[in-house]
């Protein structure tokens, strides 16, 4: 190569000059797309509908003034009980609500996490695409719930409290995608279902995209969706920075034997 | 002549017999009182154990009631406290922008310091399941740090054996079985030979009547036979086995097997809980 350049130095220029140019239009089309993605983003914050419900108002305040660091636009109602929370979720139908365990029913009762739980069994009979974020000291009374998270389409993202701003504006992002996450304690065990098989099998045996594994499964591809946000919970798997999640899940899978 | 026929002297036959009739009803009295006496202690007996269970229960429910008192109050304010820096870094009470990652790092620490006493007061899973509420407690033992517990140098991990489902229990027993746990643990640490491996196996066996009894197994190896005896005879776990006893109620069983001693927990599970 040195030999080539010392032979012939106009050519040398020639490439250089070639590969500048290539990387002056990567980088161009680089900045053109991270313009139209924080155009999209805007786009969607401003569409976004956020309910936070918290019976403090300080922590309420607080989790509000968070989120509009990220969503500036979004439209954000709050309720302090489970009453007002299901009053304002029917009212507003939010992309995603943020919700706190310990609460009381009405005004002026006592919190109790009893209370939280029976509020998220109700939203996640009523509205079965809710996206929920729960945002709690003690979430592990969560566990409770944990055939009804399974059941559940929309994301569900089990936030503690004790999370930094960012971690728990990344949580939030998750469950706007429909997201499942659980903190591994709760996870027990390999607990996989035979649904979930089918679509890590078809996925990565037989190559099929969504839309031909919903068809042979003969359900919907929102279900199909649903199906791997549960695996890749089970598994472990989450949204990583430059790691492709389909990816991440089939090494998992193979890692636990669950496809050959 | 008639009194002196009424002073007629006893027949020998009458003598005997009053004297049987004498005995039998004194043997009577002694056994009616006997048979009071050990009536009076068991019913003492069951009282004093009934006392002590709805003891523990009251404390076990004020313990909860306080831990979510913390989880509601001070927690909650560290939370925002942490919002607060997190989104004002440059207003943190005019102290300093220098000063903002140790105000952090200070909030975070008072955080944790938080959820471990809230969950020292009520460990986690109490209500829901013994299994994740002995993994939770497990984790906690090895952190290193925590003194005659399971993170020591030279202590060998905990091997765990539990069951993904498990029966409804009532809370107070889970709390009263991680007690056990915690003090077993921590008086066989205190002692001069540490055990070589350990082991916590959690297991249902069929009962009397089709109820099940819960079994939880705790075995310590030991380098050699004799010092698993020697370790077994210094261990002062008498308090403990009639603490148990009394209040799952259950029973305790230490044996040594060889260079293993195993500490058996039994206690009868609900009536209503079906097959895991």
């Amino acid at each position: 190569m040195t030999r080539a350049l010392a032979l012939d130095p106009r050519t040398s220029a020639d490439k250089s000059q070639k590969r500048r140019s290539q990387m002056t239009a990567a980088l161009a089309l680089k900045l053109e797309r991270e313009r139209r993605r924080e155009a999209q983003m805007a786009e969607s914050s401003a569409l976004k509908k956020i309910v936070v419900v918290d019976d403090h108002e300080l922590v309420l305040n607080s989790t509000v003034e968070a989120l509009k660091q990220q969503y500036a636009d979004a439209q954000i109602t709050t309720a302090q009980t489970a009453a007002s929370a299901l009053a304002q979720i029917a009212q507003t139908q939010p992309d995603v609500a943020v919700v706190d365990l310990a609460l009381p029913e009405q005004a002026g009762q006592t919190s109790r996490p009893e209370t939280g739980l029976h509020l998220l069994r109700t939203l996640m009979q009523q509205y079965p695409t809710l996206n929920i974020v729960v945002q709690s000291a003690n979430a592990k009374s969560l566990v409770r719930l944990k055939p009804a998270i399974n059941a559940h389409e929309g994301g569900f993202i089990i936030a503690d409290k004790s999370l930094s701003l960012k971690e728990m504006l990344t949580k939030v992002e998750w469950a706007m995608q429909g997201l499942v996450f659980t903190p591994k304690e709760m996870r027990t065990g390999l607990e996989i279902k035979p649904e979930w098989l089918e679509v890590l099998r078809l996925a990565f045996q037989e190559g099929l995209q969504d839309k031909a594994i919903a068809e042979r499964m003969s359900v919907a591809e929102r279900t199909v969706r649903h199906y791997w946000t549960q695996v890749q919970d089970a598994l472990g798997v989450y949204p990583d920075t430059g790691k492709n999640n389909r990816i991440q899940t089939e090494i998992r899978a193979r890692e636990e034997g669950l496809i050959d | 002549m008639a009194l002196f026929q009424l002073e007629k002297r006893p027949t020998a036959t009458e003598l005997s017999s009053h004297y049987f009739a004498l005995a039998s009803l004194s043997s009577f009295v002694i056994s009616v009182l006997l048979i009071s006496v050990l009536v009076g202690l068991a019913v003492f007996h069951w009282q004093t154990q009934q006392a002590l269970r709805w003891w523990f229960e009251q404390q076990h429910q004020w313990l909860c009631r306080e831990a979510e008192q913390v989880r509601n109050g001070p927690l909650q304010e560290t939370f925002v406290m942490r919002r607060q820096l997190e989104m004002n870094p440059n207003e943190t009470l005019g102290k300093p922008l220098s000063q903002h990652p140790t105000w952090m790092a200070q909030v975070t620490q008072l955080n944790g310091q938080l959820v471990r006493l809230s969950d020292e007061l009520s460990p986690p899973y109490l209500e829901t399941s013994l299994p994740l509420a002995i993994q939770a407690w497990a984790q906690e033992a090895e952190l290193p740090g925590m003194p005659g517990m399971l993170g020591m140098p030279g202590v060998p991990g905990l091997m765990l054996c539990l069951p993904n489902c498990w029966h409804p229990e009532p809370p107070a027993r889970v709390s009263l079985i991680l007690s056990m746990l915690t003090y077993l643990m921590r008086l066989s640490m205190e002692t001069a030979d540490l055990p070589t491996a350990m082991s916590l196996a959690l297991s249902q066996q069929a009962g009397w009547g089709g109820r099940g009894v819960g079994v939880l197994e705790v075995r310590l190896d030991y380098a050699t036979t004799a010092i698993a005896a020697a370790v077994g005879r210094s261990l002062n776990l008498q308090p403990l086995i009639r603490t148990f006893q009394v209040l799952a109620p259950g029973r305790c069983i230490q044996r040594q097997r060889q260079q293993r001693l195993i500490w058996q927990f039994r206690w009868r599970l609900l009536p209503d809980s079906s097959a895991p």
